[in-house]
């Protein structure tokens, strides 16, 4: 083998290193560190010419051999998520008809799933599914510290996004909040719920668009989207309105 | 023979992206319309038949019924490309004209390959066609 296919050889194996950045992704080299590298300075020094190529050697057994093996599980995973969304019931001939692409794609995308998860550090399904748990407590965690805050008198929005489904205790919080926060507290719940529609639909527009401040009026005219409903005894009694300027907007259509 | 054979499915394969559309699929979903059996267990039952009539269905889709759809669509965008006016000056018009009749054919088959191998929403999705309930807003 000459120089420039070693240099190739070595770069294409350290590729894969990519993986092995992760901690979890190592689990010879962990070993090996914990089990057999010596603690103390004088020691490691006097061990080095043994542990350095042993070193080595575990980092291309976690390489080739353990962490692929880590993720044949997830990679089976992968390819059979392409037929967890078969479903006879609704589309017989539909789904019938796709099964031999499928069946085709099954290999393929498991091979690219393994390559894939084996040279890079790809989370897997369980870690995805954790993640994705935990960013649903903290944006609930967070929406519900945000309506304690505008009733505390507070009216900025929120730090982070709001879930996108409301469960009944974030109804009534954000119930409790409306009826206590100012008007600038509730025209920043009105913001929030015109893009959330788990909110939307909880909202009592008429109620929101008839509010006692001519400033949340105004400001809802203005901003709120076309695709919120207002009752039309509502939208006449803005456009009788003792503010002029929410008479005006009322007689405008709205923005789309 | 190998390699065309491969290619050949490769290009089955990307075609049939355009049948992964819900709105790109009507003879499947005529089939599924009209020729479902009711009960599950008749479904699992005659799936084998299933399976190579939806196949035949897919192909039909893909080859056939989606090419023939996006004529209409693909001769449309031609036109808006190449034959719209843009608030030009008569010169400006009159020196791409020819132009644009040279360009017609390729833009047309280009276009048309394109809505045959991309899933690609039709143009009456793009540009919304209004219907007889809609009026005109009244001047102030």
């Amino acid at each position: 083998m000459n120089g420039h296919r070693l240099l190739l050889w070595c770069l294409c194996a350290m590729l894969p290193a990519c993986a092995w950045a992760r901690r979890e992704n190592r689990p010879v080299w962990n070993a090996f560190e914990e089990h057999l590298v010596p603690q103390s300075q004088g020691a490691f020094l006097a061990t080095l010419p043994l542990t350095g190529p042993v070193g080595l050697l575990s980092i291309a057994a976690d390489t080739l051999v353990a962490h692929p093996l880590q993720v044949v599980d997830d990679a089976a995973e992968d390819a059979a998520d392409l037929w967890r969304q078969v479903d006879l019931d609704a589309d017989y001939y539909t789904e019938a008809g796709f099964a031999p692409l499928r069946a085709v794609a099954t290999p393929v995308w498991f091979c690219c799933s393994f390559v894939g998860r084996s040279l890079f550090d790809v989370p897997s399904a369980e870690s995805r599914r954790l993640d994705a748990e935990q960013v649903a407590a903290e944006r609930r965690a967070g929406a519900l510290q945000w309506f304690a805050a505008l009733v505390a008198g507070g009216h900025r929005g929120p730090r982070r996004s709001l879930p996108e489904k409301f469960d009944a205790e974030l109804f009534a919080a954000m119930d409790d909040c409306l009826a206590k926060t100012s008007a600038l507290g509730r025209l920043a719940v009105y913001r929030e719920a015109w893009k959330n529609p788990s909110m939307s639909e909880h909202v009592d527009w008429g109620l929101a668009f008839a509010d006692s401040s001519a400033v949340v009026r105004f400001e809802l005219l203005l901003e709120a989207p076309a695709s919120i409903q207002v009752p039309d005894a509502v939208m006449a009694k803005l456009a009788a309105d003792p503010e002029e300027a929410v008479r005006t907007l009322a007689k405008q259509p709205r923005k789309r | 023979m190998r390699t065309s054979f491969w290619v050949g499915i490769l290009f089955g394969t990307v075609t049939a992206c355009t049948t992964t559309r819900d709105d790109s699929r009507r003879t499947l979903d005529w089939l599924d319309g009209n020729l479902a059996p009711a009960s599950h267990t008749a479904r699992m039952v005659l799936l084998p038949v299933a399976i190579p009539v939806g196949a035949c269905g897919v192909l039909a889709d893909t080859l056939l019924v989606n090419p023939a759809c996006a004529v209409d669509d693909a001769w449309w965008d031609t036109v808006d490309v190449l034959w719209t006016s843009r608030e030009e000056s008569t010169l400006r018009k009159a020196l791409f004209t020819p132009l644009a009749a040279l360009a017609t054919p390729v833009v047309f088959v280009g276009d048309w390959l394109w809505r045959c191998v991309i899933p690609t929403p039709p143009r009456s999705e793009v540009v919304p066609v209004p219907t007889s309930a809609q009026k005109p807003e009244a001047k102030s």
